[in-house]
């Protein structure tokens, strides 16, 4: 069915019944190796990850693999390859502002279990990182 | 775009490292493009008036003769036609002017 009508947002939230409430999108990527390039219990972690951003944020969508690079300058500039999954949760500045602590928690948990130069993420238009020093056995 | 970003960057003890700029390639690049082509739709309203002609953005006061190549009018031809739906259209400089402001605005703000 075509309308000929167009609504603006505030509209479309009234008819639809819905909620503008979580207008913020997160992203995380959950890595499959570590900086040695060795792999890591990815599904574990994905796993972990929607666990995580169901409870604190009401939900995530993870997307298949992707392919990807990160330059560890720790390292003398190697450059690490690896296959990670994406995953986004539509979350608020309040939620964000409210759990930072619990997904802080999890982040440097994920960084440090699977031996990462650092854990990046996203929210909305700005790149985050939380690093983690070079271990001197890595 | 979140407004306290530096305030969730400190509390999650995290450096924000970079901006991303609202098109890119890819995969985000494209959900983004679809993002500035919606929303720009959405705010598209014919003028007052007996004869109101194409339906455009209230704040567009000129039109300015902005010079570009034919590889970036035929680019914004391609994203025009492909954005447009039978209840809303856009034009190819409609896009053009939006993703302009935009950026302006953008480096208006670093």
């Amino acid at each position: 069915m075509k309308s000929k009508k167009s609504h603006d947002p505030r509209e479309l939230v009234s008819l639809l019944q819905a909620s503008t409430r979580k207008s913020n999108l997160l992203v995380l990527f959950v890595p499959s190796r570590d900086r040695s390039g060795r792999r890591v219990p990815q599904q574990t972690w994905l796993n972990r990850a929607l666990d995580v951003l169901g409870r604190l944020f009401g939900g995530a969508t993870a997307y298949p693999k992707g392919r990807g690079v990160w330059r560890d300058d720790q390292q003398r500039g190697k450059l690490l390859f690896d296959e990670p999954i994406v995953v986004q949760c539509y979350t608020s500045e309040e939620d964000l502002l409210r759990e930072a602590g619990a997904l802080r928690a999890f982040l440097v948990e994920m960084g440090a279990a699977c031996r990462q130069g650092a854990v990046g993420f996203v929210i909305d238009r700005d790149y985050l990182e939380i690093r983690f020093p070079l271990k001197t056995q890595e | 775009m979140a407004k306290r970003i530096k305030k969730i960057a400190e509390l999650l003890e995290a450096d924000v490292v970079a901006h991303l700029p609202d098109v890119g390639p890819g995969y985000f690049g494209a959900a983004r493009l679809e993002r500035i082509v919606s929303d720009l739709k959405k705010q598209l309203r014919p003028a007052a008036g007996r004869r109101p002609g194409r339906p455009t953005k209230a704040t567009w006061g000129l039109r300015p003769k902005v010079p570009m190549s034919q590889r970036t009018k035929r680019r914004l031809e391609k994203i025009a036609k492909r954005m447009n739906s039978p209840d809303r259209k856009v034009s190819p400089m409609q896009v053009a002017g939006e993703i302009l402001e935009r950026v302006v605005a953008e480096i208006d703000s670093e």
